[in-house]
């Protein structure tokens, strides 16, 4: 997943060695000894989807093209789980690959997280995963967690169905 | 019962001669230079209304005196460019001074706060090894550390006492013990401690101590900090250390805080303790705090 998620922006990949810990993924000089439960720099993790690190967005932001940039209303409404609207983008350019995976950059040129494009529809780009996460995976049992993901899948299956 | 704790906590302050006030303390950050510099991120965050004063002294702590909204949740807050931390809290790893490419011990790591800022000052280089004892706590410590961008820590679950276990020696420890907490940063902190109650966590703190003691280098530092007022905890374990190990307490030239304590409740101390510094929060404007910088001999 780690694999696929780089490939979908860039066909290099990051130097080092990849230890996978149980879900989570690291980038280290050698496979540490003493069994730890985080070192070196983290990728990201295995969840439904692969949640990637904010280290690795930022890197991919620099060797890809495909991204959207959004102005300060559709990036407060992306880090708080929601999805893109058209009237946030902030420049027409926009690169995007065969499945419409984007990253999803503000207009300091920072990654914000990353989405699936949706061409001529309201929703321009489907939240999949942004830097939020941070707050919402320190209250997991928290209610606005659990209706967030609901959203997220009721969203996924109604544009299945579309 | 509320009252007669908060009563004799406070009669306890009368009798170091401290005078008990009531401490409302604004918001600080830590600005994260391992991704962005100061002056940019001040700006940066003038432009959206929040104004930062510098604290004089810190390295990279900054008092929040204006924000129309909770700094903690913005954008700039998730990408890791300053970690909300207290500013007595920023002057344990300050005196602890890490330098690059040195090999450390955070003993009882979470949240990360002072891990991430012992990284920051150590440019990412040279190892930390974070410890902590509960899953929980630990994955709020993995998130700090990845949010602010630090690659240095290897982070353990499980007990401070056990850091012979990695076979490691290091140039420097901080030990910023498990401890009763203060009343500036629990309301009800006065409701759920009783000085009775103190001797359980003082023991942790002496076993935490000694076992961190045995894997510092000769010469190395270990700095002993906690957000407790109470004398038990901070001047007392130093007595205890003083006595019964070879080590020597150093000078925290900061030109802040107050001396630690020679006389606890009429017991005469080594007068060495009056090297470490303490955060009276009437005083200081923040919470509690204590920290002595111990080298061991």
């Amino acid at each position: 997943m780690l694999k696929d998620f780089v490939e979908h922006f860039t066909e290099e990949f990051p130097e080092g060695v990849v230890w996978k810990k149980d879900n989570k993924y690291f980038l280290v000089k050698e496979i540490p000894k003493l069994k730890p439960f985080y070192a070196g720099i983290y990728l990201g993790a295995l969840e439904q989807k692969f949640h990637p690190s904010s280290w690795l967005l930022e890197w991919v932001s620099k060797r890809t093209k495909q991204k959207v940039y959004v102005d300060g209303k559709g990036e407060w409404m992306f880090i708080c789980g929601k999805d893109i609207y058209r009237s946030s983008w902030t420049r027409k350019r926009r690169v995007v690959s065969k499945d419409g995976t984007v990253l999803v950059m503000n207009i300091h040129d920072e990654c914000l997280g990353y989405g699936v494009f949706q061409d001529r529809k309201r929703i321009a780009v489907r939240n999949v995963f942004d830097i939020g996460d941070f707050l919402r995976r320190e209250r997991p049992f928290s209610r606005t967690k659990k209706v967030t993901s609901e959203k997220k899948v009721r969203f996924r299956k109604k544009d299945f169905r579309n | 019962m509320k009252i007669n704790n908060k009563q004799v906590f406070i009669q306890r302050y009368r009798k170091l001669g401290q005078e008990f006030k009531e401490v409302k303390i604004k918001h600080a950050l830590r600005i994260n230079t391992l991704k962005i510099s100061e002056d940019y991120l001040i700006s940066r965050l003038a432009k959206i209304n929040v104004k930062l004063r510098k604290i004089s002294y810190l390295r990279n702590g900054y008092w929040i005196d204006k924000s129309r909204f909770s700094v903690g949740a913005i954008t700039e807050f998730l990408l890791g460019y300053y970690y909300m931390q207290e500013p007595a809290s920023q002057v344990a790893v300050q005196v602890l001074d890490p330098k690059e490419n040195e090999t450390i011990l955070d003993a009882c790591a979470a949240p990360g706060g002072k891990t991430t800022q012992i990284a920051q000052y150590m440019n990412n280089t040279g190892r930390i090894i974070a410890i902590e004892k509960t899953k929980p706590r630990i994955k709020s410590l993995c998130s700090n550390i990845e949010r602010m961008g630090v690659t240095n820590v290897e982070a353990f679950l499980g007990d401070a006492m056990n850091c012979y276990k990695f076979g490691l020696e290091f140039d420097k420890i901080l030990v910023d013990a498990p401890c009763s907490g203060n009343f500036v940063m629990d309301e009800r902190w006065f409701e759920k401690r009783n000085p009775d109650t103190l001797k359980l966590i003082t023991d942790e703190q002496k076993k935490i101590l000694k076992a961190c003691l045995k894997v510092l280098k000769k010469d190395g530092i270990l700095v002993y900090s906690t957000c407790s007022s109470e004398p038990e905890e901070n001047e007392l374990n130093i007595q205890w250390l003083l006595d019964n190990f070879d080590v020597k307490l150093e000078q925290i030239d900061l030109g802040v805080g107050s001396p630690g304590l020679t006389e606890v409740f009429g017991k005469e101390l080594n007068p060495e303790i009056a090297k470490c510094i303490r955060f009276w929060p009437w005083k200081m404007g923040t919470q509690s705090f204590f920290v002595a910088k111990v080298r061991k001999c």
